[in-house]
This record gives C-alpha cells, structure tokens and sequence, in this order.
C-alpha cells in the first residue's frame, strides 16, 4: 500500500485547485453533506433543467479524499442527464469496493484516480460523501450523512 | 485519610524499561516501528493485565459470588482483589466505594438516572463544563427531557480554561448536580476539581467527575477531591474495554436507588417486592465482565507499582518538550494551551485536513486520533470542523515526538 497510490497526482491537484467551488445562485437542488466523524461538511448545488443537469458546484471544508472527489464530481456531471449522474454514481462505488477493470477505469475517466482509495477503508465514505449530497439533493433531502 | 498509594520508587521513570512491559509497542505498521500518540483514545496494555485476564480464564474461570466450589471461590476473590485495588488507587475510604460498571459513560448514566432523576423537578439545574465529553453532556440532555431540568454550560476560555467566575455566578440553589471532567480529551486542561468542589458543597450541590482522562496521568485522591462521585474508564488506564468503576461517597451510595435490576443485586426475591442488597452489589446486577474487573486490577496495581507521581514527572517533561517541537511547524495552531495542562496536544495545521494528516502518519507508523473526539461543543468553541491529537503516555520518548513532528513535515510537503 503506497501513499502515492491514495493521493495520486489528480487527486492533489483537484485538492489544490477546487473546481466549481463556489455557492450558486439559484440552483434548483441542494443538499449538505456531513461526515460528523471526520470533520467533513460539504455543500453541493444543482441546476437540473428537465432531466438533465446543467450546472453543479459545492463548498465546504472536507479531507483532500472528498474535496477532490467532489470537485471531479461537478466536472464530470455537468450537462449530464439525471439518469447517467445515477450511473456515474454506481460506477463509483464499484471502483471504491467492486471488481474494477479497464473498461470502468475507462468510463469513469478522471473520476478513476480515486481508485486507490479502495485500499483505506476509513476513507471511502469520504469519497462517497459528495456524491451521496448530490443525490440527496435530487431527492430534495436537506442533509446526507455518511453515518 | 490515608495519602494515594504511590510507588516506594522514586527514581525518574525509566521508559526503555516501561516499554518492555507494553507488548503491542515491538510491532511495526506499515514497515515502520509503531509510534502510538492515540492514548487518549484508548491506551495500550501491559503485560500484567494482560496475563491476569488470560490466567483467569484459563486458570480460575467461574463465576462469582453464587458458587461454593473451589473456582468460584477462586473467582471471586480475583474479582474482589481487583476492587480493593481499585479502590487504593484512587485512595477511596473502602471497597465498598467501588462499584464496577463499563466505564465512564455507564457510570455517568447510572447517577444520572439512579441518583439525580428521583431528586429533581422541572426548573431544576444541572451545571456541566463546555469542555465535556459528549458522554457526560448526553446523559443529562436525556435526564432534561424526563424531567424538565435545565442544562447550564460553565463557559471556557481561549486557552480552554474553565471561566471560573462565571461558574461561581451560576451556583444557586435550583441547581442539584455538578458534572465536570478532570482532564479535558479534547483540549488536555485540568481543570481544580478542589476547588470546584469546595464551592459546590458550600450549597450541598453534589459533584460528580468524569475521571476518564485523569485516572492514566495524575494522581488521584478522591478523599482529598472530595467529590460525591468519580468516574474511571479502564481502557484508558491501561486497563481492558467494557471495565471501569465508579466511585460513590458512602452515604451518597446509600441514597442511589438501583439502576439495573436483576441478579447479584438483591437479598431477597419474591413476586411481591425484591429486598435490595447494598453497595456496590446493589448496583451490580448480573453476571459482570469478570475478566474485565480483574485486568483492571492488575492495571491498578500496575500503575501503583510504577508510581503516578513518577508517571506525572515525567509525562509533563514530555508534554513540554512535544509542545515546544510541534510549536515549531509552520501553519500550525496548538488547540488548549491550559496553564495546567496533561498529555494532549491538539492541533489543526493550515490547509490539511485532519483525516488526511492522519493517513500520512500511520504511513509512518504514527498513530494519531482525528475527528472531533466526542467533544463537538469543544470544536465549536474553536471554530474547527475536527482537530487532530497526539496523546501522550508514560511509554512514549522525545524520539517519537521528533519522528511525528518529522511525519507533519512530510504530510505538508505532499498535500501542499
């Protein structure tokens, strides 16, 4: 188990640079997402149009697992349908505790860095947790726990 | 009053010997010798308590009080032994001061709603500290809702001081229990029992202490505290999980209806109505953590041996030497800087999560607490979603201080 396999470069620099990260205005879904454990308090915002979702961000105080896990979140689901943020959603819980092959590596894309979190298991939920408030939020739920 | 039995050593504490005594100390975490800073959380065993609960089970195991056989006997008098040791540690009059419960939280629970729940009306007080451990905060949330009592916070000070003006403007009449933690988890503050103590009794309000943090590190003296009640969590000092003891003042004891009902507590059953043994029994129904009460003698008797003033010695030369070293990393903000502090550093450092400073350490091989350490108000206090914590006891070196101070650096230099 190597550090650098947890917080692989992608992982570090989506720490670093937060992307969306910021309060939106008039977004039509949000939710926040805690971790009471570990300290992790995330707030994630939507803008869905239809069925899909236009627009995402989020801000909060949370471990580099979940800052960058959310972060690549609002990248990778921006103008997707509903239905694929669902299945992105899933796929990401394979990669964290599922059989994992190339071809989800492949369709997760970027998201993929955060393979190596599998290995902690205290730290899955924190990858988990953006994800979980996003849909929450599309289910119009005020708070998400990992808990 | 006899004084707190304390070791006839009183040479400083020699840690290479401490250390041989703590097994678990020669195992390597991820290819590095483990450097435990999580005391607080739950300290490691010696080997003492370790022998003296597998030669119960695999010499002496029975149960106790109920048989007239030779391991049931045997039993018994182990168990026995483990209270009267209990008891010389923290200097309590006599064993019958001594009941054995889980731990802090049981015993919270247990004069919570044993001891202050048939003595309180709505409008009532109960005054407790902002430094709490929730387990001393929940029990009487609990007792508020039954019965109307209010919770009142005695307020702490940047540095995680009591204010101790404030508190004495809160002692009044309406006001039927005090709670207060001896050592804070989360900030290290000690707060003056005493004191606190003395000014209470001055309107008959009973006090009970949360122990927890203070039984591993100080010398305790319960007669000299002079407090009703007394709290101790055996794996805290160094003892086995799910074993702790509560000290209650005689007459305190007396007053305190049962808790639990069942065997072992009473003298005599019928449909009718139960005649009530007297304590501890009365208090402890069941069949109890046998092994559990007798790792915890051991302990007892293990730290008698080494001495807690030898212990107290040396801890706070520790404790000075890492605060002055992790004062030293940039971005860094000690938690707590009490006057009188124990063994707990906590910290936050700027721009790294806590739960990721925690992963970088136990790659190398240091284990540290992070959260919010049962102690959310704390955290709020601050400002902080969750701080992280070293913890220090007697078997840690100015060596594994400097190799976590060197692990910080390494945390920094990878997430910045």
């Amino acid at each position: 188990m190597a550090l650098q396999d947890l917080y692989r470069s992608a992982v570090l620099d989506h720490n670093k640079s937060p992307r969306n990260f910021l309060e939106m205005e008039h977004a039509s879904h949000f939710s926040r997402g805690l971790n009471a454990l570990c300290g992790d308090d995330i707030r994630v915002y939507l803008k869905v149009e239809g069925s899909q979702i236009q627009q995402l961000s989020f801000i909060g105080q949370a471990s580099a697992i979940t800052m960058a896990s959310a972060s690549m979140m609002t990248e990778q689901l921006t103008g997707v349908p509903i239905s694929q943020a669902l299945r992105f959603s899933a796929q990401l819980d394979q990669l964290l505790s599922g059989e994992v092959d190339d071809s989800l590596r492949h369709e997760l894309g970027t998201l993929s860095a955060l393979e190596g979190v599998r290995q902690y298991p205290s730290r899955i939920k924190a990858a988990r947790l953006p994800w979980q408030t996003m849909i929450a939020a599309l289910d119009g739920e005020a708070v998400a726990t990992t808990e | 009053m006899s004084a707190v039995i304390d070791s006839v050593n009183t040479e400083p504490l020699n840690v290479t010997d401490i250390r041989k005594d703590f097994p678990i100390l020669s195992r390597e975490i991820h290819g590095k010798p483990l450097i435990y800073l999580d005391n607080a959380a739950s300290a490691q065993r010696p080997a003492a308590m370790i022998n003296a609960t597998a030669d119960y089970y695999g010499k002496h195991n029975a149960n106790i009080h109920r048989g007239v056989h030779t391991l049931a006997e045997e039993a018994t008098e182990l168990y026995e032994a483990a209270r009267i040791s209990m008891a010389q540690l923290i200097n309590a009059p006599s064993d019958r001061n001594v009941v054995f419960v889980r731990g802090v939280t049981e015993g919270v629970n247990m004069v919570s709603q044993a001891f202050v729940r048939p003595r309180v009306k709505a409008g009532d007080q109960i005054l407790i500290t902002h430094m709490e451990h929730h387990s001393n905060i929940v029990p009487w949330q609990l007792l508020a809702k039954q019965t109307g009592v209010e919770l009142k916070v005695i307020p702490i000070n940047d540095r995680g001081e009591l204010d101790m003006e404030a508190f004495a403007g809160m002692l009044n009449e309406r006001v039927k229990m005090l709670g207060v933690v001896h050592v804070s988890n989360a900030l290290g503050t000690i707060n003056p029992i005493a004191e606190m103590v003395r000014a209470a009794k001055a309107l008959d309000i009973p006090v009970l202490v949360d122990g927890a943090q203070a039984m591993p590190h100080l010398p305790v003296d319960v007669q000299a505290l002079d407090c009703d009640f007394y709290c101790v969590s055996g794996h805290k000092m160094y003892g086995p999980t799910g074993a702790g003891v509560l000290f209650g003042k005689s007459e305190r004891l007396k007053e305190m209806e049962p808790y639990h009902g069942g065997g072992e507590m009473i003298k005599h059953v019928t449909f009718e109505q139960s005649l009530f043994n007297e304590a501890p029994a009365k208090f402890e129904a069941g069949t109890p953590n046998i092994a559990g009460g007798i790792g915890l003698g051991a302990s007892a008797r293990y730290l008698m041996e080494v001495g807690m003033t030898r212990i107290r010695a040396y801890e706070s030369e520790l404790l000075a030497y890492a605060t002055e070293a992790v004062s030293q990393v940039e971005g860094l903000r000690i938690i707590g800087t009490a006057a009188n502090k124990s063994s707990v550093v906590s910290f936050t450092l700027e721009g790294i999560h806590p739960h990721d400073l925690g992963t970088i350490l136990d790659h190398a091989g240091v284990a540290i607490r992070t959260g919010h350490h049962c102690a959310m108000p704390v955290m709020q206090f601050f400002e902080v979603p969750a701080t992280s914590r070293m913890s220090l006891a007697m078997y840690n070196t100015r060596e594994e201080v400097d190799q976590f101070v060197m692990a910080l650096t390494r945390a920094r230099d990878i997430l910045s």
